[in-house]
């Protein structure tokens, strides 16, 4: 038996070995009849207590909202600290960007782009999504900006100040909400409770303070994300000044 | 036996969009370098997942879903030739050759003016 042929096997039982496990991943993934302890009380009244449909909102950003805090912080800290280690890199030589076929078209895409991150952002509390996941898109607009109109173009559209402005009122915001909680009596970051109002469950103006959480985390995250983006490739672009594929005159 | 006709139409556009998926795979690995590739690669997209989104859409009654489905294919539409494009104008760039080629204006063009005109 030759070695290739002894390594092809090797590698053909090692996938059959790995799907095996997937298999049984996905038997393990049938949905049960039975739910219980805290879960069942979320699902059964996730929606009168915060106004909230989506649970997952509701869970992140009013029974479990300290930690959403810590978890921004986490975030918050990143950055800083990915800031701070490209600092000294001085911002001199921007690339073109590419091609003229690709700036028309991602014109033509980034507003929908931004609209659908909003969309995200703003109907966090009744559907499918919220301020990370917006956030993410958010910033994604300004990668594309980057690498398709190169970063001087960025830099000049969205400033780096304006940036960490938007990102630090973002996790105040998100601290000044909770104060009020503490304010009137019924904890840090308490919701209804707090007195903010409900609202209709379902309807766009719901959820107490779920939808004003889901900004702050939103310009937090799409800030912070196109900070330590913009930082990385400031130093790469430092480097690189011509590609290596065209040959000088 | 009675079929829905819209539906076998349906499921006929879904089979074509399939087996553009399945050559698309087999050039991935049969094509000799990265621009055939590439060719291939496409085709997974503007082919199999486009036909099979319009199958999709015939399939589902709503309107609602309808324009969901045909505007998702919009957007395949425009971006996948776009990053295909950039993807492989990138690899050139980069110096990678195609293994066989005949004629190459791209690169006269380069070579001429020491970069692109058209920026």
């Amino acid at each position: 038996m030759s070695k290739s042929c002894f390594l092809r096997i090797v590698t053909f039982l090692l996938c059959l070995a790995l799907g095996w496990q997937f298999w049984k991943g996905i038997l393990a993934l049938e949905p049960t009849q039975i739910i219980i302890g805290p879960a069942a009380h979320y699902i059964e009244s996730a929606a009168e207590e915060t106004g909230a449909t989506n649970i997952v909102a509701a869970i992140l950003f009013d029974y479990r909202a300290l930690d959403t805090l810590g978890e921004a912080s986490v975030i918050y800290t990143s950055v800083c600290g990915i800031a701070m280690l490209f600092a000294k890199s001085k911002f001199k030589i921007s690339s073109t960007g590419l091609s003229f076929i690709v700036k028309r078209g991602v014109s033509f895409i980034i507003p929908f782009l931004l609209l659908y991150a909003a969309g995200i952002v703003l109907m966090g509390h009744i559907s499918p999504g919220g301020g990370f996941q917006g956030g993410a898109v958010f910033a994604t607009a300004t990668i594309l900006f980057c690498i398709v109109y190169g970063s001087g173009f960025e830099a000049v559209m969205i400033k780096p100040k304006t940036k960490e402005l938007i990102e630090s009122s973002g996790a105040l915001m998100f601290v000044l909400i909770g104060f009020v909680g503490l304010w009137t009596g019924a904890g840090f970051l308490a919701n209804i409770a707090a007195g903010y109002p409900k609202g209709e469950v379902g309807r766009f103006l719901s959820g107490g303070s779920i939808p004003l959480l889901n900004i702050a985390v939103g310009m937090k995250v799409s800030a912070g994300l196109s900070t330590i983006f913009y930082s990385m490739i400031k130093l790469l672009e430092f480097e690189v000044t011509k590609h290596p594929g065209v040959k000088n005159k | 036996m009675n079929i829905d006709i819209t539906s076998a139409i349906a499921c006929a556009f879904m089979v074509v969009g399939v087996f553009f998926a399945m050559t698309s795979a087999l050039g991935m690995i049969r094509f000799p370098d990265v621009y055939t590739r590439i060719h291939a690669g496409t085709k997974a997209l503007t082919g199999g997942a486009l036909m099979t989104l319009v199958g999709a859409a015939l399939y589902y009654p709503a309107w609602q879903v309808k324009a969901k489905i045909l505007l998702i294919a919009l957007f395949f539409l425009i971006t996948n030739p776009i990053s295909s494009h950039a993807i492989a104008r990138a690899c050139y760039l980069h110096g990678i050759k195609p293994t066989v080629s005949y004629k190459d204006d791209y690169g006269e063009n380069l070579n001429n003016n020491g970069e692109e005109t058209e920026r």
